[in-house]
């Protein structure tokens, strides 16, 4: 399992390479950050997964300036990523591997247990090629399969008038880079049709073909870091280019008992994606299961809480918060989990606390999603509907139109 | 304008991507794995 592929394959140490950069990526960027530490229990900024709402019982690292501990920690991470680049260098790929487990696990642990706010779609990646690279066999080809059935299954969230009609992109007040506002709606709808179906020719024997959904993803990502930044093309393209590029060769699925793991995990991706869509109501509305599967550029989003806090003596605190960046995803549950820690568990002297919520998607009017006398009194179900957050079928408040929006 | 044309015709685009979806989804499970499966039966 461990290593012994990869030692064969010029394809797979090239992507254990670009494994170890992207966690290089990632590491940096998490040394010095307050997520995941100490401080954010006890600032109350943190926000664990949904499924697992006591994430923080597990934290034990504390960063600049209160403590040592987690660059001390990252310390370590970054020597073993450069003693496994030596490990590399020296050609002993099956230690190299085995040692690749550590950032692995650490990976998998910040974005899917610690943490509700670091599993960008972008981490997905990261840990699906790592998985495949340190557990499956068959490697090369379920590394390819895996980078073309994301695109496929990145469309579930995309069927949506946001990208159909393009409504993500036309209310945002400097509309879609370096594309006329009359042709957003072709560019969208381009991007569907080649994420649906053009992206399967990346797998195809006909080199013709292949070479253009490359030079079509290629384009792709490089266009799309106007918008997202250089963080999400970094972890996608070399992993792209390794394995569609100069080096390509078809592959024969596999079929063998070996390949069932690989398959299985891809079947389990694919139930995973329709998690949002078999809770009722709208998911770009509710954000209910919506991380569940690949959600980048679901909806355009734009919000606007008030909070109303009732002290034990009668006083009364208002607390405002408003969005209009589009990619925040206004997730109630991520208000609701604040609310809920910092004021309802975290301060003795509140009695109640009202929360209105107000969500546009798409530059649709403002709809009052969630509106509790006590907000305190409910709880969050991960995996099913809430009845306290309304989508469109509960008719909520409809509170005035949205105004063009902004990303950042 | 083409954005109103398909705001109009929502339900009906939304309703041929998800056809395009299961079919293309069913195209390749198809050709990436019965086929394979099928010619490995075969050849036993």
């Amino acid at each position: 399992m461990f290593g012994s592929e990869i030692q064969q394959s010029k394809v797979l140490k090239w992507a254990l390479g670009a494994l170890i950069f992207q966690y290089f990526i990632n590491f940096y960027w998490w040394a010095t950050s307050t997520v995941g530490t100490l401080e954010s229990v006890r600032q109350f900024t943190y926000v664990c997964p949904r499924f697992f709402q006591q994430c923080q019982e597990l934290y034990f690292l504390d960063t600049l300036p209160y403590g040592y501990s987690q660059t001390t920690f990252y310390l370590f991470l970054l020597g073993l990523l450069a003693y496994i680049v030596y490990l590399m260098q020296q050609g002993r790929w099956q230690l190299a591997t085995i040692v690749t487990v550590i950032p692995f696990v650490w990976h998998t642990l910040n974005v899917f247990i610690l943490t509700g706010v670091r599993d960008g779609n972008y981490q997905y990646y990261v840990f699906i090629f790592g998985f495949t690279l340190l557990f499956l066999q068959h490697k090369e080809f379920f590394l390819k399969l895996f980078v073309v059935f994301f695109y496929f299954l990145s469309t579930v969230a995309k069927t949506h008038p946001g990208w159909i009609a393009g409504t993500y992109f036309s209310t945002l007040e400097l509309g879609l880079p370096l594309v006329p506002d009359a042709l957003i709606p072709v560019a969208t709808n381009v991007v569907i049709m080649m994420e649906m179906v053009g992206a399967w020719f990346l797998l195809s024997r006909n080199l013709l073909y292949q070479r253009l959904a490359l030079f079509f993803f290629i384009f792709f990502h490089l266009y799309s870091s106007i918008l997202v930044g250089w963080h999400y093309p970094s972890i996608v393209l070399p992993m792209v280019l390794l394995l569609f590029g100069p080096l390509y060769r078809y592959t024969v699925p596999p079929i063998d008992r070996a390949a069932i793991t690989g398959w299985l995990v891809a079947a389990l991706l694919l139930c995973m994606q329709f998690i949002p869509v078999m809770i009722p109501g709208d998911e770009k509305l509710t954000l209910e299961g919506n991380k569940y599967g690949l959600y980048m550029f679901e909806a355009n989003h734009q919000c606007q809480s008030e909070v109303v806090v009732t002290y034990h003596n009668d006083s009364t605190l208002i607390l405002n918060n408003d969005s209009n960046n589009a990619p925040h995803r206004c997730d109630p549950y991520d208000y609701w989990f604040d609310i809920t820690r910092q004021l309802c568990e975290g301060d003795s002297l509140v009695k109640t606390v009202q929360w209105r919520f107000d969500h546009s998607i798409n530059g649709e009017p403002f709809l009052r999603i969630v509106d509790e006398t006590n907000i305190c009194e409910r709880e969050y179900k991960p995996f099913s509907r809430n009845e306290w957050i309304k989508s469109h079928e509960d008719n909520p408040e409809v509170i005035g139109p949205a105004p063009k929006n902004v990303y950042y | 304008m083409l954005q109103a044309f398909i705001l109009t015709h929502i339900e009906l685009f939304e309703l041929g991507y998800r056809i395009l979806f299961f079919g293309s989804l069913g195209y390749l499970v198809t050709e990436y794995l019965l086929v394979p499966l099928y010619r490995e039966y075969v050849r036993k």
